[in-house]
């Protein structure tokens, strides 16, 4: 479904990214795990056209969107959610749903995804009418999930979606993203904690250093020393 | 009886000021742009009413439809061919206003090289037609100016509030990064906020100018008029204007009739410098901090 292949990223002549591969099959959860700095977050903007690529392609569905711009990324299916949550403070929880599916091909399904992220997020259906603004960190994060939800995307790109979250929190949030994964939305998942995180799926891919240095699944992981010491420090 | 006469006076003058404040703060709360040619863009509606209305001998009901097409127009033509082009370089917000600016003069010097410096006097809307309110003789033009710069308000805010269009416009405003992330097209958002904002002067222009007369100075007098009201409720705040534009119209129609005109700036700065003293963030602020863009 995805294929990155040699993705190269740098800021203002900085390499960022210098060698990044993955190749993410539909309906999967893919978990990008490394530390902070190390190009995670780059990675997915990249891939979603928010900064340029200096090199490498990325094809999707077949089709190459390299050089393609954010907004026809996001019209082919990929939408991103930052870890920096990007929500509309000074509008209700309601509004921010809804621009989630602003877009022509979304508007036909507000509905019936309004409920379902409700479904999904029921705290969230309490909290209508408040700003987005008044929002806890765990509140904001999820309505940022329900807002690229409501897009109805082939794949979701989340970025730390448990940053900074308590440990009963951030078990919610993973509990959700199963539940997403499991209704056919493909996830390209972006974590630093491996402990939590490498429970959720098989397809783990470790980043450090603007590269692909290991991919494998939670126990080839854990039973590699080397990569146990160099990588997660465990 | 007289305050009530003056404060009548205040609101209808507060009505044009408010459109033409939301049409400045509109632009600049969605796309961070100080248009300096938003003056000259009602000079030269009034410019275009006169043409209609005296060299083409249309109807008002002819020439008002007419004039807000043209200001759409010249309002989406605007942002793609003076501001898009600026706006994907580096330094786009020095460069977009100074641009701005620019257009204002070419503009001003156009209507001056076209059609001359005097001034361009419009027929009436409603000749001499007053209306007996408790005593006190109104004009239908000054009602029909307060009611149609009202409703306007309220209609925009309606937009902005509940269309597609009017909550990508707030979107961006709040988070140019986050709209990226929804699949909000900018530059089309742009070119419509630019549109939308040139109506609002256009309207203005129509109200008013009957009243008044066209000049080229008339435009940098409002322009500077409905900066301050801007700067009194608060950059990119829609709501605030109309109430920041009844109160300066109101003291701008007491400190006439008691001072005489040349004092209205002084009056109005002299508010404005208080109300940044008491309340530095404006009369209606924005409860959650805006992102800088």
């Amino acid at each position: 479904m995805l294929k990155i292949d040699r993705l190269a990223v740098g800021y203002g002549g900085t390499p960022v990214l210098t060698d990044v591969s993955l190749h993410i099959e539909k309906g999967s959860l893919a978990l990008v795990i490394g530390p902070n700095g190390h190009g995670k977050s780059t990675m997915l903007k990249a891939l979603c056209g928010l900064i340029p690529k200096t090199g490498g392609t990325v094809t999707f569905d077949g089709r190459d969107i390299t050089r393609a711009r954010a907004t026809d990324i996001f019209d082919q299916g990929i939408v991103y959610v930052s870890e920096l949550r990007n929500l509309f403070n000074e509008m209700t929880v309601r509004e921010n749903i809804r621009l989630g599916a602003q877009s022509r091909a979304a508007q036909p399904h507000l509905v019936e995804r309004f409920d379902m992220v409700l479904a999904l997020f029921p705290r969230l259906g309490e909290r209508l009418d408040t700003m987005a603004g008044a929002l806890s960190g765990g509140e904001a994060r999820m309505l940022a999930i329900a807002r690229g939800i409501m897009a109805g995307p082939a794949l979701l790109a989340l970025d730390e979606p448990t940053l900074g979250m308590a440990p009963v929190m951030r078990a919610e949030v993973f509990a959700k993203i199963i539940e997403i994964n499991r209704s056919g939305m493909t996830i390209l998942l972006v974590e630093q904690d491996f402990t939590n995180s490498a429970r959720l799926t098989d397809d783990i891919h470790i980043l450090e250093n603007g590269r692909i240095v290991f991919e494998g699944s939670r126990e080839a992981i854990l039973a590699n020393d080397a990569v146990r010491n160099a990588y997660l420090g465990l | 009886m007289l305050i009530v006469e003056l404060l009548i006076g205040g609101i209808t003058l507060g009505a044009i000021y408010a459109l033409l404040a939301a049409g400045l703060t509109l632009v600049y709360g969605v796309t961070r742009i100080f248009n300096w040619a938003y003056g000259s863009t009602f000079t030269w509606a009034g410019f275009f009413l006169w043409l209609c209305l005296e060299r083409l001998g249309l109807p008002w009901p002819v020439a008002v439809p007419l004039l807000v097409v043209a200001a759409f127009a010249f309002g989406y033509g605007f942002e793609i061919a003076v501001i898009r082009p600026l706006r994907r370089k580096s330094e786009w917000q020095t460069t977009t206003m100074l641009a701005t600016l620019g257009v204002a003069m070419v503009m001003d010097n156009l209507a001056v090289w076209v059609l001359g410096s005097q001034r361009k006097t419009l027929p009436q809307i409603m000749q001499g037609s007053t209306v007996s309110i408790g005593g006190l003789n109104v004009s239908y033009h000054d009602i029909a100016i307060i009611v149609v710069g009202i409703l306007s308000i309220v209609l925009l805010d309606l937009f902005l509030r509940h269309s597609w269009s009017g909550l990508r416009m707030r979107a961006i405003a709040q988070d140019q990064d986050g709209a990226c992330m929804v699949g909000i097209r900018h530059d089309r958002v742009f070119a419509n906020v630019f549109a939308l904002s040139t109506i609002l002067a256009a309207v203005a222009a129509m109200l008013i100018t009957p009243k008044t007369s066209v000049t080229i100075e008339g435009g940098w007098q409002v322009f500077i008029k409905a900066f301050v009201v801007v700067s009194f409720a608060g950059m990119g705040n829609v709501r605030g204007v109309l109430l920041a534009a009844f109160i300066l119209g109101a003291i701008e129609a007491l400190v006439t009739w008691f001072m005489g005109s040349l004092w209205v700036y002084v009056y109005w700065l002299a508010a404005f410098l208080l109300l940044t003293l008491i309340r530095p963030q404006g009369l209606l602020p924005s409860k959650f901090v805006r992102r800088q863009v």
